[in-house]
């Protein structure tokens, strides 16, 4: 190794004579290899792994609903209402008009699953956006964008939910929507804590004097050194998105009956807990475990986001 | 001198500093204050002075990172500072910068070509093209290929500005402003990279303005050197004879305290007293004049303006006669 190192004395001089701290040469002549690992990285971590794999399944589950199931998640038979867990033809009971409580929570998983990530995506592209464009430009821009998110920050969600509702009805694109736009401002303020810091990198300032506008910059340079933090960021808020939909569905500001979104069962079967209570606790069971599944996976997302 | 690629004149920024309305006022940051100079073809124009002195600032003004508040700027004939839009985008293509920190310099997020090709891209050149001459213009500074398609990770900081110089020079300028390149690199490496820089200067017809604090860097690589003092010009002419026979205290001092192994030393004056004033708030008159062993109430009451003292030399001081002008002889207060 020595000897090859002598001979590439010319071109790579200064790589050969003052090799950057305690890194060996070889590793110089392979190609990149960051981007492969990441998956590698995430399933390292074994409770991240098995949230990833449970999410999965449920979504195809959800996406294949109508054929995990022969019952119909939205007429039940009244003559079979409120059988235990473990029935016969009914392994997760039903509820108090009768439907076929695994037919609707996985029926139901379609609308819970979009209540939980639609608004984060969403949230994700609109915050990251505004707040890319906050720190990017400071001054009166960010100001003026900062100070309008301030009022949305301001708002406690069911407020919001409750005035949305009023105005343009109840429902889960309702749902989507206020959850929407309670998740913006957070991940806006992260996305310009991010953005400002790159602005200020002496490879934005560089990009400038070649005369690229800022419209190139942010795309080309700003966004891949941001899209970790929001990233990240935005992981956490799965778990919390998961919740804040089942909250407001069972407060029935979401979903109308007989629609089996997983909050909603809450609502409908809490007037019966007295009476078969395993039975009610089977919504709370799924709302419980898939939003851990979402916080343990964003937790691996970020550390193997970080590892590298 | 012969014909001058760029023609400052006048050139000033002040910055506010500080919260505008508790207190009613702002303070007012001096960075630059009335410079002019020109920088000829193919030539090297070496700008030094303390942290502070606006040399850096004067450099950014140049490129339009910032905008003066007054002040001229003639780059190859043109009114620099009057183009906007498309006009100022392809002008862009003939003045680059080379930056201080190695360490920031480089998008981590992107290959080293893809840093280098992003000018040549911004310019509309095809993508693969666009590559092609940036691996191309990465073996001139010493790049290999093979290290070109690595992140930046890996670099130490000679190599790091070694792309940075890469970049600056992928898309053909005539005029560098490299602002303090070496400043974070070891000594040995720093010789490495300037010699590079002396190569490049040759093979690309450069014309350069090389702004550093280390007056042998400067002395080695500048055919004309500008001295600054707190926002102002304060000696201009060409390198051997500042260094060799330095007019303005200021540079006598600086020449006096620097360490040198070869360069006979004039035992002028002792080392500089005194700190720094802030650039908040200047001396009046002249500024050095509260450092200045031979400062005089003239230099108090009046403000000495770049007085040209022959051979291409100038001198921003009373104690200097003009030799030029005609008319005014000044004597010593």
């Amino acid at each position: 190794m020595n000897v090859r190192l002598l001979k590439k004395a010319a071109p790579d001089g200064a790589a050969a004579a003052a090799p950057p701290g305690g890194k060996p040469a070889a590793p110089a002549l392979e190609a990149p290899r960051r981007e492969a690992t990441f998956l590698s990285r995430l399933f390292r971590n074994k409770l991240a792994a098995v949230s990833g794999i449970y999410l999965v399944l449920l979504c195809i589950g959800a996406i294949f609903a109508d054929q995990l199931t022969p019952y119909d998640p939205l007429q039940g038979n009244l003559r079979e209402r409120m059988q235990p867990i473990g029935a016969p033809g009914h392994f997760l009971g039903t509820d108090e008009q009768g439907r076929d409580i695994w037919a609707r929570i996985i029926f139901g998983a379609r609308m819970s699953l979009t209540a939980a990530l639609a608004p984060v995506a969403a949230g994700t592209l609109i915050g990251g956006a505004l707040g890319i464009v906050s720190g990017y430009f400071g001054g009166r821009v960010e100001t003026a964008i900062m100070r309008m998110l301030d009022v949305f920050y301001a708002f406690p969600a069911v407020l919001f939910a409750i005035a949305l509702a009023a105005i343009i009805g109840t429902g889960l694109f309702t749902m989507i929507l206020c959850m929407t736009l309670v998740f913006i401002p957070p991940i806006a303020r992260v996305a310009m804590t991010a953005a400002k810091k790159v602005a200020h990198m002496e490879y934005v300032e560089a990009a400038k004097t070649s005369g690229a506008g800022p419209l190139s910059i942010i795309f080309r340079h700003v966004l891949r050194n941001v899209f970790s933090p929001i990233l990240v960021y935005a992981s956490t808020l799965l778990g919390v998105s998961m919740l804040m939909a089942s909250g407001l569905s069972f407060l029935g500001l979401g979903v109308s009956p007989p629609a089996p979104e997983w909050g909603f069962m809450l609502n409908s079967l809490k007037d019966v807990i007295f009476l078969k209570p395993l039975i009610t606790f089977v919504p709370g069971f799924f709302i419980f475990i898939t939003s851990l599944a979402f916080n343990l996976l964003g937790d691996g997302i970020r550390d193997a986001l970080n590892e590298r | 001198m012969e014909k001058a690629i760029l023609q400052v004149r006048n050139l000033s920024k002040t910055y506010r500093v500080g919260d505008g309305w508790p207190k009613g006022r702002a303070k007012l940051l001096h960075a630059v204050s009335d410079v002019s100079f020109d920088v000829g073809e193919r030539k090297t124009l070496g700008v030094v002075g303390e942290s502070g002195c606006g040399k850096s600032t004067t450099g950014r003004l140049i490129m339009r990172l910032e905008n003066p508040d007054r002040g001229q700027i003639l780059f190859m004939g043109g009114d620099f500072l009057a183009l906007r839009g498309r006009r100022l985008k392809r002008a862009r293509k003939e003045i680059q910068m080379v930056f201080q920190d190695p360490y920031s310099t480089l998008n981590p997020q992107m290959t080293i070509v893809d840093n280098v090709r992003y000018p040549l891209l911004v310019h509309g050149v095809p993508p693969r093209e666009a590559r092609e001459q940036a691996l191309d213009m990465l073996e001139r500074v010493g790049i290999s290929r093979r290290l070109a398609v690595q992140y930046p990770d890996g670099l130490s900081g000679g190599q790091r500005q070694r792309v940075a110089i890469a970049r600056a020079l992928v898309l053909r300028p005539s005029f560098v402003i490299a602002d303090e390149p070496v400043s974070a690199l070891d000594k040995s490496i720093q010789a490495q990279v300037l010699n590079l820089l002396e190569e490049l200067k040759e093979n690309f017809a450069l014309s350069m303005m090389f702004i550093s604090h280390d007056l042998s860097v400067i002395e080695y690589i500048s055919d004309y050197v500008m001295v600054m003092y707190l926002g102002k010009v304060v000696e201009y002419g060409p390198t051997a004879e500042v260094y060799d026979k330095p007019l303005h205290p200021y540079t006598q001092a600086l020449i006096q305290a620097s360490p040198s192994l070869s360069r006979g030393r004039k035992s002028l004056i002792g080392v500089i007293q005194g700190e720094i004033p802030s650039p908040l708030d200047p001396p009046s008159g002249c500024r050095f004049r509260t450092r200045c062993p031979y400062a005089t109430a003239r230099c108090a009451a009046e403000e000495p303006a770049p007085t040209p003292v022959g051979g291409d030399r100038t001198v921003a001081c009373f104690l200097h006669p003009d030799s030029d002008s005609a008319g005014r002889v000044r004597t010593l207060g």
